[in-house]
């Protein structure tokens, strides 16, 4: 349960606070190549923080279901493959929300004039993330149908675990009561 | 530990590596593009003093159109440093210039209407090699527009039979034509990953259309 929580707050600081962060710095950017300029993003910037705020609360919600559940247990591979997907579809709402081919009008901030445009591109960046992200899909994929596969197995290993943990306890407390004695 | 779950740590570990490393580059190419953009000595267009001629009728010859325009030239000179972490690749600079005049008579007279002719548009690529521009190096070259009546692509210039006959037929004193001129500049930069364009509308232009 611990567990879960603590990733639910790294996964909230990942997906939503770092992302809205950068995006309010560079809204209020005020300056390029020492020209006071201002930046129209404010047609952008609340379509991006919705679909930011949307994906992340999910991403954050299913990582605590995920990573509170018993290591190697079906629960756990099921939930770990969703949080995948939902990364995934977290970068790819970066595309349709705008964010990745940002096109920004360069205003004169004394007098309000239109002085041309910046435009950053990241589409081929985030595609490499995609990349990387279906690749854990395949892994993930597999960690479930090796769970579903030999869950006899990890049920056993799991609980001879806590019975070798059970038997230390034993001899620790036989080992005291010998001193008592 | 079981050996299936041996690999399976591998190929995690082999992932993490490239996630890691992909990130890097990314907020390197970021903090890059912050350090290059915030600067203004890094990016000069132009930079110092145009030179060229853009005279398009002889004022001397009772306000003709030239015959030819092989005196037509313009060159700006530009200068651009690159003090991120990566190298700046794929240079290219588009320049664009419109004559913009008001036709006499046009449509019935009393009735002037404005005209904007592209005179002049042309991309070159500075990266053709695709070294691209090394951290911390400085690129000085300039943007050098030519008329060629054989092959206005290369040159730039074109539309010239656009433009009216005579000066008669433009207001060269209510409204006197001037020249629009656009700057656009794209580069790639963090090994391919993010492509930066900027463009800049109506930079002052130091012509007239009876010459400098």
């Amino acid at each position: 349960m611990f567990r879960g929580f603590i990733f639910t707050l790294i996964y909230v600081v990942i997906t939503i606070v770092v992302p809205l962060i950068s995006l309010t710095w560079l809204a209020e950017l005020g300056s390029i190549a020492g020209t006071e300029v201002g930046l129209d993003f404010s047609s952008r910037i609340n379509q991006i923080r919705f679909w930011v705020l949307t994906f992340g609360f999910l991403i954050s919600g299913v990582a605590f279901f995920s990573f509170s559940s018993p290591k190697q247990s079906i629960r756990r591979g099921v939930f770990a493959l969703i949080q995948i997907i939902l990364n995934c579809l977290y970068i790819w709402s970066y595309k349709f929300s705008g964010a990745l081919e940002l096109i920004l009008p360069l205003v004169d901030a004394s007098t309000g004039t239109t002085l041309g445009l910046v435009g950053i591109d990241i589409t081929t960046m985030i595609m490499l993330y995609l990349g990387l992200y279906f690749l854990t899909i395949i892994l993930k994929t597999f960690d479930l149908i090796d769970f579903i596969v030999n869950r006899k197995k990890i049920r056993y290993l799991r609980i001879k675990g806590k019975l070798k943990d059970r038997e230390k306890i034993e001899k620790e407390l036989k080992k005291e009561r010998i001193k008592t004695v | 530990m079981r050996k299936i779950r041996a690999i399976r740590l591998v190929i995690r570990l082999f992932l993490l590596v490239l996630t890691l490393s992909l990130s890097l580059v990314s907020f390197l190419g970021g903090l890059s593009a912050v350090m290059i953009l915030s600067d203004q000595n890094n990016v000069r267009v132009p930079d110092g003093e145009p030179n060229g001629n853009l005279t398009l009728y002889d004022l001397w010859s009772g306000g003709a159109k030239y015959a030819n325009f092989n005196h037509v030239c313009y060159e700006i000179p530009f200068n651009i440093t690159n003090a991120g972490y990566f190298t700046l690749q794929e240079l290219k600079v588009r320049l664009s210039i419109g004559f913009i005049y008001d036709h006499i008579d046009d449509p019935g007279p009393g009735q002037n209407k404005t005209y904007f002719v592209h005179i002049f548009d042309r991309e070159i690529n500075f990266d053709p090699d695709l070294s691209g521009i090394p951290s911390g190096e400085t690129l000085k070259s300039s943007f050098s527009a030519y008329y060629n009546e054989t092959d206005p692509v290369n040159g730039g210039f074109k539309n010239f039979a656009q433009l009216p006959g005579t000066l008669s037929d433009i207001d060269i004193f209510t409204k006197p034509p001037s020249f629009q001129l656009n700057i656009s500049l794209t580069c790639k930069y963090s090994i391919g990953l993010l492509s930066l364009r900027v463009d800049l509308y109506d930079v002052p232009l130091l012509a007239t259309f009876g010459g400098f």
